[in-house]
């Protein structure tokens, strides 16, 4: 976790609460990816032995791992989650106000209105969504103990075939998140800083409205938050360009590493694999892995993005205390 | 020329005023005194085409279309109304006026020496540091501001209240020397602010005398 994120938990003595949320929802990944394994694996078995009388026992059984699987997650995730959020939401806002609060005219100065306003609203939620929201921290956490986890079963299955998956990753995870995804948060801070310049223009115009209907000073004031506008735009566009090159890059090697499983694979059946039915609980692994390295990529980005936000809101803070 | 025939104004259900009538020749400089609250600013907004009237007509030059209005007159508020862009740019509102006119204007009202000991001088960006301004360069720059338009009518709502003694002295020494040939109504509760116009009218609950 970024230390200056970390220091913003800390103040507001959330990083206990915090902790506990990641461990209760860590385990989720893993236990779904060995259920989804074995499944795969013990269904393919019964097709290739044509032992059709143990079927339904095993639909049952798996069945039932799966429900209790998922209503722990809905738990986890769509409570005890989301109870905690509201209440870094809550906690992160007070403490911004009494920060405010606690300046002078002059300190206050440092900051323009717009600044204050993105400050106050979408840095916090950018903070926030950097803890708490899918895709981001806690989700890096989560894909990355799965990858850890999935690593060694495909070790202990077959190492040669973990060399194989884990060199296709690391070509494709360096294209995607060192060539493409690292250019992307200088992209959304520009935007965001435009944003707060876009946002400073409302002041005025709500304010100033009648000097320039009188000085007839629609057209510079236009221009200036066009300008604003169409930089946030620019930006934008710019950052999801490079998000769509990532994903592409990221389904292009998925593809590319499941066939060439496959073909080793298929190559070692009989030597270092037995059958179809383990070849297939070994690509399961490998798929999570892949997709481990892919989540945790795509988490990196968006912690990148919103990473933006909390350095605004940590700054604010630090005046505080932090 | 200034006409209003039989104007009523009203904020929602607060009158303001009632069936008022006002004729201000080419010219001629009108001062109306009033206490805080009495509706001088609103009568102001209304002959400046910021509000229209509930009924009754207010003509200016023959106009009395509102936003054609707003263009024929030029206004200094209370309040400077800065925008968060340079000084030229304030001054001018991007209109394409001559430089030696931006800059007369400067000398006019007593705003050159300042600007010249800035770095950027007219170039300087107030941005959202307006405020760190003096009220009396804030409000000079809204006087060269109107100065540059040379409107023929200039309607002043207490110009000067914001301001300390000397910058009280420097803002209405300008406006004293630019309103020669100007359509002058200054509102205020400083009737001495006044001396040397034609006429001084006194507003209270809705009414002119």
């Amino acid at each position: 976790m970024n230390r200056k994120v970390a220091g913003i938990l800390k103040e507001l003595g959330l990083w206990r609460v915090f902790i506990i949320v990641l461990i209760l929802r860590s385990p989720f990944e893993f236990l779904n990816a060995i259920l989804g394994a074995n499944m795969l694996e013990s269904f393919l078995r019964l097709a290739e032995t044509r032992n059709g009388d143990a079927l339904v026992p095993i639909f049952w059984r798996f069945l039932l791992c799966v429900i209790l699987l998922f209503a722990y997650n809905a738990i986890v995730w769509c409570t005890i989650s989301i109870k905690a959020d509201m209440l870094f939401h809550k906690r992160l806002r007070k403490r911004l106000l009494e920060s405010m609060l606690s300046r002078t005219k002059q300190e206050m100065e440092e900051y323009s209105v717009g600044d204050w306003i993105t400050r106050l609203n979408s840095d916090v939620d950018k903070t926030a969504d950097y803890l708490t929201a899918p895709i981001n921290f806690m989700h890096a956490v989560i894909a990355g103990l799965n990858l850890i986890l999935s690593s060694v079963v495909l070790i202990v299955l077959n190492t040669r075939l973990f060399i194989v998956a884990i060199l296709i990753m690391a070509v494709f995870f360096y294209l995607s998140a060192v060539v493409i995804i690292k250019k992307i948060p200088a992209h959304r801070k520009k935007a965001q800083e435009a944003y707060a310049e876009y946002t400073n223009w409302m002041e005025p115009i709500a304010l100033s409205g009648a000097a320039i209907r009188i000085y007839e000073g629609q057209e510079i004031v236009m221009n200036r938050v066009e300008e604003a506008s169409n930089r946030i735009l620019r930006e934008n566009v710019k950052a999801h360009r490079l998000t769509a090159w990532s994903a592409v890059v990221n389904i292009f090697s998925g593809n590319v590493g499941y066939l060439l499983l496959l073909l080793v694979g298929n190559c070692m059946m009989g030597s270092g694999i037995r059958d179809f039915a383990q070849l297939s609980k070994i690509t399961q692994y490998r798929a999570e892995m892949m997709r481990s390295v892919m989540c945790v990529n795509n988490c990196m980005n968006n912690m990148r993005t919103n990473l933006t936000g909390a350095e605004r809101v940590e700054e604010v803070l630090n005046k505080y205390g932090i | 020329m200034i006409e209003l025939s039989n104007v009523s104004f009203a904020y929602e259900k607060q009158t303001v005023f009632r069936d008022l009538s006002l004729k201000i020749e080419k010219g001629q400089k009108v001062g109306i005194v009033g206490e805080s609250g009495c509706g001088k600013s609103t009568l102001l907004s209304l002959i400046a085409g910021l509000y229209s009237p509930t009924s009754g007509k207010v003509c200016v030059d023959g106009e009395i279309d509102p936003e054609r209005i707003s263009r024929k007159v030029s206004v200094v508020m209370q309040s400077p109304m800065l925008l968060p862009l340079t000084i030229w740019e304030n001054i001018t509102m991007g209109h394409d006026y001559p430089k030696e006119r931006v800059l007369k204007v400067c000398e006019d009202v007593n705003l050159k020496k300042w600007i010249d000991a800035l770095p950027d001088g007219l170039q300087t960006y107030l941005g959202d540091h307006a405020d760190e301004l003096s009220g009396g360069q804030a409000q000079r720059i809204a006087i060269a501001r109107a100065m540059c338009k040379d409107a023929e009518i200039l309607l002043l709502d207490e110009p000067t209240s914001a301001l300390d003694k000397e910058n009280n002295a420097f803002v209405l020494d300008a406006l004293e020397r630019y309103v020669t040939e100007k359509t002058v109504v200054h509102v205020t509760h400083r009737p001495e602010q006044l001396r040397g116009y034609d006429r001084v009218l006194f507003m209270q609950a809705g009414g002119l005398k």
